[in-house]
């Protein structure tokens, strides 16, 4: 089968997933407790004709299931509904926010995955050497400490003691940049948020790659590369690291959605307009249809990185096939 | 023994290093000389503001909340505004009269206002904006709009409001945050809810036209030249800087990037301490009081029915140290339902119920309420908001205060929209720890907690469900009342009520405080500081000349 073939096919089988995803969403959110319009009305008591026109303008009138079944025909439609807080459209609102969210993750996985990656390999070629050593403990610092303490010691000593970065924001309003100073400022905002988020999944992906080179290094293919006399750099390049990449490509995958959940908390830390952000109040203020979409959307993400992670299966192992 | 002598002598470089370059950065820091500059207002300026999450519309017509009113209050105007100890003052209306009977208001309307799109405002605008918005969808001055019988406008700058019986809170309620005047030409014959207005270029009347929003990360209003207060505004833009997280806005308010906070809601109190020691700010509490305590539900549970148990409630709670330790000191212990926020409604003599244990024990052993195995006497379910930090730190106290009672305390902490429905619309709770604001006026704040027509099952009514026909009466009385004598006589019984029978046990009157940095001034002075951002100015702008600005 070829490559196309098995992502749409595979697109296929997640159709059956997005459609659980939905009405099980549906479900949990209106089974927990808490009504959007007392939400919205606030602390001063509203008169009963404004809540009920209300509750028919956002359509909470209508029987649960009459409200799941066009909730599930919009979605079909592209139609992710109304934000009830905002009185716009969902769709709108989300993609005002993607940016944030992408210009968070994007560096961090991929600096994460490279560096992680990188530091693996240095760990594992002298293990318990004094590198592995400050890498491992690097490593397991970087594991245990949460993001979001990390996040507020990164802004205590950048921003406060030192005042080198700014502490909060994507970039700085007021001062209307463009061009190359405006993407340094940008660059400046994001770096505490992306080394708040980063350092975790950087540490995951050393401890993972170095274990496994440290598998792979007593298979037998790797004695017969260094019996035929290749020089150890090209033992490393060309036999160890394609076949020790193999999990760590997985936890990658996996991490995406580690990601998403970790910019949540990052973006309320730093104040960063993202998803996340939007989603945290989306489930304060009951604002159904954001969750919804929003929950729809990581899932949807996840789904994807997990097919990129099957394709780069295929791409890194020749033994695997898509049939 | 070298090397360490060595090390330490670098150690010793490196410290005396590591100070210059602090002394250094202090040095530079630009607010030391700006130091304190009086004498009359400059121009220019951006004033950057934090607050915690976007205001859902830019409409107030529709939408009266806190954080809302934040924003649109630069926008829009009222036909009045409140000074610190809520003394009316003109805005878009020059002057008022009340008929001696308190049914008929009759504005007088400034010329030469125009809104932001150079459009006249007259009093066609006031009646629609009555008429059509804020009477009908402002929740929180909606039972104030709701007395209006008709509105005239026998001229185009007058406007005749008559009131179906005398109200006495009335003019507190016509402020840009409650009674915000829309532009009818703006809106009329438009579906209010999906007007693009809402969102994109409002159109005002006030002292800072819209400029931007993006969504999660600031609003931008820069200075509106047509201002109808000559001079006015003093800035040149303010931004709100939204950042959701409190310990994120105290820090950012410490590295300069916001100057200011303001409203209750977006003040960072956790970090309070930290914050009254920065010397290049001031810190003021000014705002409608509120009421902090312990409210009963008086028709659930029926131990805490029982008097003389919330008797011994209210002896068994040691509110000073409630408020030192739970509120950070950041309130007053009060002992009345009207706080001394509200000085002159406020009844210092009303049934006290000081701090005394064996008082308790021996309330509740006449109760009924004898000790059970490991000393405790019965078990009560106290709900509060999670994340409110008015309740987090104090519920954990008054547990531990009950517990010395025998009273065993189970605290149910819910998400705000959770509360609502289980606290106020279910009333399934026993009791209630939370802050409630008074709006600088009883009949506003309290009486919608005590009154039996408040028992509506709606959020922030009377949900304890006390019901006494003498304190309706009494609270009918005080808002009808004509000579403030007769309204202040109401209220004081009402609270000698209250206090004897007890729905409410008081705890604490919380400051709501502001904080702005000190190159800003003549901010602070208004109830709502966010209602009157025109008096701002910055200490490095151009020199203004008197007469070239239009004084309060």
């Amino acid at each position: 089968m070829s490559i196309p073939t098995f992502i749409l096919r595979r697109l296929l089988h997640a159709l059956p997933l997005f459609l659980c995803v939905i009405v099980f969403n549906f479900i949990l959110i209106h089974l927990a407790p808490g009504d959007p319009i007392q939400a919205l009305v606030g602390e001063f008591p509203a008169p009963e004709s404004y809540i009920t026109e209300m509750r028919r303008a956002f359509g909470l009138d209508q029987p649960l299931y009459i409200q799941l079944l066009l909730y599930v025909k919009n979605i079909v439609a592209g139609d992710f509904g109304f934000s009830f807080y905002y009185r716009q459209p969902v769709l709108t609102v989300i993609l005002d926010r993607v940016p944030a969210t992408l210009q968070l993750m994007l560096p961090a996985l991929i600096f994460s995955a490279i560096v992680g990656i990188l530091l693996g390999i240095l760990s594992a070629r002298q293990p318990f050497s004094l590198s592995d050593n400050a890498i491992s403990a690097f490593s397991i610092f970087g594991y245990c400490v949460p993001a979001f303490w990390l996040g507020q010691m990164l802004m205590v000593i950048f921003s406060i003691e030192l005042s080198w970065l700014p502490s909060q924001g994507i970039k700085t309003v007021g001062a209307d940049l463009e061009g190359l100073p405006d993407f340094l400022d940008r660059i400046t905002h994001l770096l505490l948020p992306f080394a708040a988020l980063a350092i975790r999944h950087l540490a995951v992906n050393a401890r993972m790659m170095r274990s496994s080179m440290l598998e792979v290094a007593n298979e037998d293919f790797v004695r017969v590369a260094r019996a035929k006399g290749l020089a150890e750099k090209e033992v490393i390049a060309r036999h160890m690291v394609p076949n020790a990449l193999m999990p760590v490509v997985t936890i990658i995958g996996l991490q995406v959605g580690a990601l998403i959940g970790g910019s949540v908390i990052i973006e309320v830390v730093f104040g960063l307009n993202g998803m996340g952000i939007y989603l945290l109040e989306g489930i304060l203020r009951r604002d159904l249809l954001v969750v919804q979409s929003l929950v729809l959307i990581f899932a949807m993400t996840y789904v994807i990185a997990n097919l990129m992670v099957d394709i780069g299966y295929a791409w890194l192992d020749p033994r695997i096939h898509y049939d | 023994m070298k090397e360490p002598l060595c090390r330490q002598n670098s150690l010793r470089n490196f410290v005396s290093a590591v100070s210059l370059f602090l002394i250094l950065l202090l040095v530079i820091d630009s607010d030391l000389f700006a130091g304190p500059v009086e004498g009359n207002p400059r121009k220019g300026g951006t004033l950057i503001l934090g607050m915690t999450a976007d205001p859902s519309t830019l409409n107030c017509g529709i939408e009266s909340s806190q954080i809302v009113a934040m924003v649109t209050s630069s926008i829009y105007s009222g036909l009045i505004h409140l000074d610190e100890e809520s003394n009316p003052h003109p805005d878009l209306a020059q002057s008022w009269e009340i008929s001696p009977d308190g049914l008929v208001y009759t504005f007088q309307l400034r010329e030469n206002v125009k809104w932001h799109d150079g459009e006249p405002f007259t009093s066609a605008d006031v009646k629609f904006s009555f008429e059509n918005l804020v009477g009908k969808y402002n929740a929180r001055g909606r039972e104030a709009y709701r007395n209006i019988k008709a509105i005239e406008t026998p001229g185009p700058l007058t406007v005749k409001i008559n009131l179906k019986k005398a109200y006495s809170p009335f003019l507190g309620v016509l402020t840009a945050h409650d009674g915000c005047i829309m532009p009818k030409h703006v809106f009329d014959g438009t579906d209010v809810f999906k007007n693009p207005h809402n969102d994109a270029n409002p159109v005002g009347s006030g002292p800072f036209k819209f400029k931007e929003w993006k969504k999660g990360s600031h609003v931008t209003l820069a200075r509106n030249d047509n201002y109808f207060k000559k001079g006015r505004p003093f800035l040149d833009s303010v931004i709100f800087r939204i950042i959701p997280n409190a310990a994120t806005r105290a820090i950012a308010f410490e590295t300069g990037e916001i100057n200011a906070i303001f409203a209750s809601n977006s003040f960072p109190y956790q970090h309070v301490d930290r914050l009254k020691k920065l010397r290049n700010a001031t810190i003021k509490d000014i705002g409608s009081p509120s009421l902090i305590g312990v409210h009963f539900n008086l028709k659930g549970n029926p131990i805490v029915a029982k008097k003389e148990v919330r008797m011994a409630i209210a002896h068994a709670i040691d509110k000073k140290f409630v408020v030192e330790k739970g509120l950070r000191g950041v309130g007053k212990v009060i002992d009345s339902v009207i706080p001394p926020g509200i000085p002159w409604a406020y009844n210092a003599n009303v049934p006290k119920y000081p701090f005394d244990l064996n008082k308790a024990n021996a309330l509740l052993d006449e109760a009924g309420h004898p000790r059970g195995a490991g000393g405790m006497r019965f078990a009560l379910r106290l709900a509060f908001e999670a994340g409110n930090d008015n309740a987090e730190r104090p519920v954990q106290i008054l547990r531990e205060q009950l517990k010395a009672a025998g009273i065993d305390i189970k605290l149910e902490r819910f998400e705000r929209s959770v509360m609502l429905e289980k606290v106020f619309q279910k009333y399934d709770f026993d009791l209630w720890f939370g802050p409630l604001t008074t709006r600088g006026h009883p009949a506003l704040g309290t009486a919608r907690i005590y009154t039996s027509s408040s028992i509506t099952g709606r959020p922030f009514t009377n949900f304890t469900r006390y019901s006494n026909p003498k304190v309706d009466h009494l609270f009918d009385l005080a808002v009808s009342a004509t000579k403030k004598a007769d309204m202040v006589k109401a209220y004081y019984e009402v609270q000698d009520i209250l206090l004897r029978d007890l729905p409410t046990i008081p705890v604490a009157d919380r400051l709501q405080l502001n904080i702005i940095k000190d190159q800003f001034k003549g901010a602070l002075t208004s109830t709502e500081t966010y209602e009157r951002l025109d008096e701002i100015w910055w200490v490095q702008g151009t020199p203004l000349k008197e007469g070239d600005f239009e004084r309060d």
